[in-house]
Formats: structure tokens, C-alpha cells, sequence
């Protein structure tokens, strides 16, 4: 299996909005789809999905143009809702209906989910539900030995903004897709929730699944992506293999954390400080030569050195650079 | 237009209308609208009159002198639905308690003058001028069909014109009541279409809005409910469009069906043991028309083809909006479309049935022929094929506005800002206009 996104492009009036855009997968992983704000990314998938009609270029998969019949799609978009006055249970069998899955089957991969998101007291609420022995106490758990009262159907507004995003994951991965595109999947989530839905993302790329993952937050991104497209104000900035990517620019971060004010040293070595906080020390160096000059001259005036550590960049520090290239006084 | 254009409008369809039933606010809207249904008969009856027992007089009296025989009079009047009556000829003792008539020839041919109880005698003296026509015709040489033809062709101008003709509601007094005359000649057709005109449009307008009201709200809650995204890679836009308007049709629909069954029952029930006198003059006019499977055909065909052009219309309108506030600018258009289908329909009918060229135009002309084809087409103003090419013609329409939504409606329902006019719709349909 392969898609190839070649040569989108889309303008709204005289504004051009992506300009240009290729990229391909021809292996299951993860693609990131990296940017600033109103960069194009979402607009990009809408066109790459046939929500949001092209002005040129194409998206193929498997050699024939993408389209919800072609391909098993799960989509988590940007902008997520549900049915706020609708009971979840019949959405999800709707949205997983929609997508071809019967409704037996959609049940059986709800109550999975359910259970590895952690939502089940919301789609279950009977299985929940406190119950009431004779003298009519109430009693927690599944009801044993009390009177059940029946619960109502849980509506989407009743949830609170995490869970009802973990609802809405769910109806992305509830047809079983071959291709998965998450538009800022962990935005907006607590610690214990991100680590939920990260486990279920790693899960599916162990399955072999293709996805294609847009976020502000380059941390998950590079834990998850094998290659990347930067966009910048409608176009790509900067693409490639992550790794390919972070090797040519080589090992020039060098973390320094000291005993004793390193400053002059440094700055008589010519590296740049990025940040400095109690003699911890971000630098940016030439290459290894320079770091190398660095330490000794370091531990030739007795500065005792805690932490030296010369690395390539991170993700966050490329996507930084690259878009603060494109826009200098805005970064 | 692709087939798969609209591919999973039926799974759009049956979870929209799932969840408009589902709905408790809608549930409660149904119930109290059939209970309002209920309420109709005896409401009814203590505004327009009528009292214990019922109304169809078990015994009719005739005194007959107009010359001509009444041996099929009986037969005719329990055919016509007024149940297991019995004619008598000549006046009761006390005819101001029975439902009495009396046959003459006046100056300007034969009269049915009522003699009796004016509220119990009503329909008998309507049916017996119809029996009177139909012997009167049998005599000039027709044959017994052309006759019947004829007669139920009169008898619809008669039941139509019986709002305008009923009798007073009141009790009668010791002196019995002012005797009224059911003019054999037809007179009051003209005003009796109209009458079905107005109440016709005011139901449909009714539906219409409901129906309208429907559309546009859902497809705006959806839109900012931020679902729009999720469903459009799961069903096409067209489907997503079509499979509301159907819900929306179908539960407008079953609302007007509580009215309507709510006031059938009710008329039947307390018509067990009510006088329905009263009620009965003052609705006999719809309740008896001669409403063939022809007619109800027409009547739904053409209703139902209006209601999905004003569907598809409200859901392209209301992807416009941004905002739920949005959505009353919205209607604006249907609404106008509405009132003026309404407005020419009524005002068209007021002076005489439309008959010809006008008849023809208002049959054919989409939204026009939704409120006056049915009525035309029972008036025998235009015929079938007439009606057929209204159809044809607001088909088109329905294929039209379907297309024109395939082609917008995902950027319609994804688009944020200002709420956009349909004239704007319309460019951004034929690519004059670009839009975010």
C-alpha cells in the first residue's frame, strides 16, 4: 500500500492557502504534518480526504485516487464535536454505521475501546450504576444484590472536554482504517489521557497502519513520526526522513550544566547561548570541534562540569528555526 | 447526477428521524399537538353549539310537492353516509324537532326548504337537492352514470360551499327556526373553492415551516456542534443534506398526521355521544368532500415534491450560517417562497376557480402548484396531465437544487464566517465567487 499526496494546491480568491504540497508513504508509520497556525495543515488534509475540493494536484492511494470508498479512512479532526443532545451510544454506532461497519460488529469494537479509553462508565452507565438493597441503601458497583435502577443514556454534554475527546478518538479508529489522519490528537488533554491515547496510537502503528498525524506538540511527534512535511504560510518549509533531517544538520546542541560560572569561558569559545539559567547552559555550537574546545578548556580552569551532553536538534528546535527563518521578528 | 452523490442518505435519514423521535421536547410537541387534535370536537361543539344524542336524524319527513318521486330518496340519503335513515312523507306534529323539508316549485325551479330543526335537517335537505338533480337529469335522458358523474361533481360544490352555507348553531327556540333553502341551482362553488384553498395552504403552510424549521436547525447544530469534519469523510454532502430533509419531511409530516388523527378520533368518539350538529356544519364542508384516491394522490404527490424543494432550499440556506442565532435570517427565503405560493394561490381563487391559461400556469409553476394544483385539480380546473407536469416541473427542481447542493454543500458547511445570502450561494455554485 502507498499514498502519494502530489502537488496540492488551493487558493481562496487571489489567496493562495497550500501551495504545492507532495509528500509520500510508501511504507505503514507516521507522516507528520508540522506548521504554524493557519500554515495550511488542516486545509491540506480536508483536501486530501475530498471534503474540500482541490485547485490542482492529487492524492493517490494505491496508485488510484483517495476516496472514502478506496480506502478505510479514520479521521480525528481539528475541530472535533458531538451530538451534544444525543445519547453517545447511538452515535458511535452511527458514525461506525456510516463507515460500513454492521452494528453488531461496531458494538463489539465500542465496548474494546471503551475499555482501553477508559470511557466505559459513560457508554454503560447501567453496568455502573450505584444500586439499592431492600432497606434501600445505596450500593456502588454492578448492582449485586440490590435493586438496579435503570440509568439514562449518557448525552455528549454531559461529558467533560477530555472524555468526550476520547469519544470522539474512538470514532476514528471504529471502522478498523487502513489509513488513520489525527489533526491535533492530544491537544487538550490531561497527562493521564495523553499517555491513554498514546498507547492506543503506538498500537496502532504496531499493527502495520498507516497514519498521518498533524500537532502543535513536537514531543509526541517526533516519539511517533518517521518523516515530516514543515509547513509555513501555505507551503512546505522543510520535508524529509526525521532522522536524515536531524543528522544534516549534526551534533550542534550541546546541553552544559556547571558547578561554577562558565560564562567567560563560553563566550571566549564563540558558541551562542540560547538559554542560561544557573550555570545550565544551552548552547549552540559550529560542530564537535568546538564543543570539544569548549569542555577542555573547561576542565583546564577547574570548572567542575555536571552534565555535557552534544546532540542534534530536536524536532522543536528545527521546526523554531526553519519558521523563524521564514519570519524573524516573529519567533 | 452520481448515484453515489447521495450514497448513505438512508443511514442519515433513519438516525435523524431516530433521534427527532427521540427527542423529549419533540416527543412533548407530538403529544400536545394530537391532544389538540383531541380537544377539536368538543371544543368545537361548545363554540359552534349542539348537545346530547346525535345528530343524523334517524327519521327524515318530506313533504313533497314538487311532483316529482321520492322512491330512491331513502337509498340515496344512506349511500350519502346520513346511516340508517328513513324517509317519511309529510310533516311531523312537531317539525321543529325533527329534521323536516319541505319540496317545491318555486320561480326559479325546484327548492329544498328546510322545515325543521335546522341543524338536523342540514345535510338531509344538501343530499336531497342532490337526489333531486340526479332525477332531474335521469328525466332529460342522461343515463344513470352520466347522472351519478354529474351529481358528484355538483355534490363536491355543495360540500365545499358548506362552510359558507351552514346553518345557525343556535338551539332552536319554541318556534322553530327560520326555514333555509338549499338552492338546487349551484351557487356557492365558487366560494366553497375557496374556502378549501385557504384551508389547504394554511395546513401546508403549516407543515412547511415545521418542516423548514427542521432542516435548518439541524444542519446548523451539526455544523457547530463540529461535527461536520468526521461526518463528511464518512458520507457524502449531498447524502448528509438529503437524509435530513427526508426526517424532516417524515416528522412534519407525522405532526400534521397527531393533528389530523387527533381531530378524526375525536370527532369519532365524541361523535358516539355528542351532538354533533353543530361541528358537523361547520367542518361538513372539508369532511365530506369527494376526495377520490385521485385527489388524495395529487394532494400528497404534489405536497410532498413542494416540501423537499423547501427542504433542500432551508438545508443549503442554513449551511450558510455560522451560528444558531444565524439560522432565523435563514428561513427568510423559504419563508418568503411560502408566503408568496400562499398569497397567490388564495388571491387567484378569491374572484373564481382559475380556469385555462391561469389555471395551467399556477398548476406547472414550482411552489405555486404545491398550494394550488390539488385544489385545481379537484375543482376540474386543470386535469392529470396538467398536475403530472407541475410535478415534472418541480422535479426538475428537486434535481436542480440537489445538484447545486452536491456541488456547495461541503464548503457551505465548513464555511465560517458572515451568514451567506442565497444569492451568494449561487455564485460560490457556478464558480463566480470564491469563499472560504
Amino acid at each position: 500500500m502507498s499514498l502519494i499526496v502530489s502537488h496540492l494546491h488551493k487558493k481562496y480568491g487571489n489567496k493562495v492557502v497550500v501551495e504545492d504540497l507532495s509528500f509520500s508513504m510508501d511504507r505503514p508509520g507516521v507522516y507528520a504534518l508540522l506548521g504554524t497556525n493557519g500554515a495550511g495543515k488542516t486545509t491540506s488534509i480536508r483536501m486530501m480526504l475530498g471534503m474540500l475540493a482541490k485547485d490542482g494536484g492529487e492524492v493517490l492511494w494505491n496508485g488510484a485516487p483517495l476516496t472514502t470508498d478506496s480506502c478505510n479512512i479514520g479521521y480525528l479532526a481539528e475541530e472535533r464535536g458531538l451530538y451534544p443532545k444525543y445519547a453517545l451510544m447511538d452515535q458511535l454506532i452511527y458514525f461506525a454505521g456510516l463507515r460500513g461497519v454492521p452494528k453488531e460488529e461496531a458494538k463489539v469494537r465500542i465496548k474494546s475501546l471503551a475499555k482501553r479509553l477508559e470511557v466505559e462508565e459513560y457508554l454503560y452507565p447501567n453496568m455502573f450504576a450505584p444500586s439499592q438493597n431492600m432497606l434501600g441503601q445505596k450500593k456502588g458497583g454492578f448492582g449485586v444484590g440490590g435493586r438496579v435502577k435503570k440509568e439514562k443514556p449518557k448525552l455528549a454534554e454531559q461529558l467533560s472536554k477530555g472524555n468526550q475527546q476520547k469519544i470522539q478518538f474512538m470514532t476514528a479508529l471504529l471502522s478498523d482504517p487502513e489509513l488513520i489522519v489525527l489533526d491535533e490528537p492530544l491537544s487538550g488533554l490531561d497527562p493521564v489521557n495523553t499517555d491513554l491515547i498514546r498507547d492506543v496510537i503506538r498500537d496502532e502503528i504496531a499493527k502495520g497502519k498507516y497514519l498521518i498525524m498533524s500537532s502543535h506538540q513536537m514531543a509526541t511527534v517526533e516519539e511517533f513520526c518517521t518523516d515530516i512535511t514543515i509547513l509555513d504560510r501555505s507551503h512546505a518549509v522543510l520535508q524529509g526522513n526525521l532522522n536524515d533531517i536531524k543528522k544534516s544538520y549534526g551534533r550542534v546542541h550541546l546541553h552544559l550544566k556547571c558547578e561554577a560560572d562558565a560564562m567567560p569561558y563560553i563566550e571566549a569559545a564563540g558558541a551562542a547561548v540560547i538559554s542560561e539559567k544557573e550555570n545550565e547552559y544551552e548552547l549552540k555550537v559550529s560542530g564537535e570541534e568546538q564543543a570539544g574546545g569548549l569542555l577542555k578548556t573547561l576542565i583546564d580552569a577547574g570548572i567542575p562540569i555536571i552534565t555535557y551532553d552534544l546532540r542534534e536538534p530536536s524536532l522543536h528546535e528545527i521546526f523554531v528555526e526553519k519558521v523563524g527563518e521564514e519570519h524573524p521578528h516573529e519567533v | 447526477m452520481k448515484f453515489e452523490t447521495f450514497s448513505g442518505t438512508g443511514k442519515v435519514f433513519r438516525f435523524t428521524l431516530a433521534q427527532l423521535l427521540k427527542s423529549k421536547a419533540n416527543i412533548r410537541a407530538l403529544v400536545i399537538v394530537l391532544l389538540m387534535g383531541l380537544c377539536s370536537t368538543p371544543l368545537l361543539s361548545l363554540i359552534r353549539g349542539g348537545g346530547s344524542g346525535k345528530s343524523e336524524p334517524s327519521a327524515v319527513y318530506v313533504d313533497n310537492q314538487s311532483g316529482l318521486s321520492l322512491e330512491g330518496l331513502e337509498a340515496y340519503l344512506k349511500d350519502a353516509g346520513l346511516g340508517d335513515v328513513t324517509v317519511k312523507i309529510g310533516l311531523p306534529e312537531k317539525p321543529e324537532k325533527e329534521a323536516a323539508l319541505r319540496l317545491a316549485k318555486g320561480q326559479n325551479g325546484l327548492s329544498v326548504e328546510i322545515a325543521g330543526d335546522a341543524s338536523r335537517s342540514y345535510w338531509a335537505a344538501e343530499l336531497t337537492a342532490a337526489y333531486l338533480r340526479r332525477e332531474l337529469l335521469l328525466n332529460a335522458g342522461f343515463t344513470p352514470e352520466q347522472a351519478d358523474q354529474l351529481t358528484a361533481a355538483e355534490s363536491n360544490m355543495i360540500y365545499a360551499s358548506e362552510l359558507d352555507k351552514a346553518p345557525a348553531p343556535a338551539e332552536p327556540g319554541p318556534e322553530g327556526t327560520e326555514p333555509e333553502e338549499a338552492d338546487v341551482s349551484n351557487e356557492g362553488g365558487l366560494s366553497g373553492a375557496y374556502t378549501v384553498q385557504l384551508g389547504f395552504s394554511v395546513l401546508l403552510i403549516m407543515i412547511s415551516m415545521i418542516s423548514v424549521n427542521f432542516v435548518i436547525r439541524s444542519v446548523v447544530e451539526e455544523k457547530t456542534s463540529k461535527l461536520v469534519d468526521l461526518l463528511l469523510v464518512s458520507v457524502k454532502p449531498g447524502a448528509l443534506l438529503l437524509g435530513k430533509v427526508l426526517a424532516s419531511l417524515i416528522y412534519s409530516l407525522l405532526y400534521f398526521t397527531c393533528l389530523l388523527g387527533g381531530a378524526l378520533l375525536s370527532r369519532t368518539i365524541f361523535g358516539l355521544f355528542m351532538d354533533m350538529s353543530g361541528v358537523d356544519s361547520y367542518l361538513g364542508g372539508i369532511l365530506k368532500l369527494n376526495l377520490s384516491p385521485r385527489v388524495l394522490l395529487v394532494l400528497i404527490v404534489t405536497s410532498v415534491i413542494g416540501l423537499l424543494v423547501f427542504g433542500i432550499l432551508s438545508g443549503l440556506s442554513g449551511a450558510g450560517c455560522s451560528s444558531v442565532e444565524e439560522s432565523g435570517g435563514a428561513m427568510s427565503l423559504c419563508l418568503f417562497l411560502i408566503m408568496g405560493g400562499y398569497m397567490v394561490s388564495i388571491m387567484t381563487m378569491a374572484v373564481r376557480v382559475p380556469e385555462g391559461g391561469l389555471a395551467k400556469t399556477l398548476s406547472i409553476v414550482p411552489v405555486l402548484s404545491m398550494f394550488a394544483a390539488p385544489t385545481l385539480y379537484m375543482y376540474g380546473s386543470v386535469g392529470i396531465a396538467t398536475v403530472a407536469l407541475g410535478w415534472l416541473a418541480h422535479l426538475a427542481l428537486v434535481v436542480l437544487l440537489l445538484l447545486l447542493a452536491a456541488k456547495v454543500y461541503s464548503s457551505l458547511i465548513i464555511y465560517k464566517g458572515k451568514r451567506l445570502s442565497f444569492g451568494r450561494i449561487l455564485r460560490l455554485a457556478i464558480g463566480k465567487e470564491a469563499g472560504k
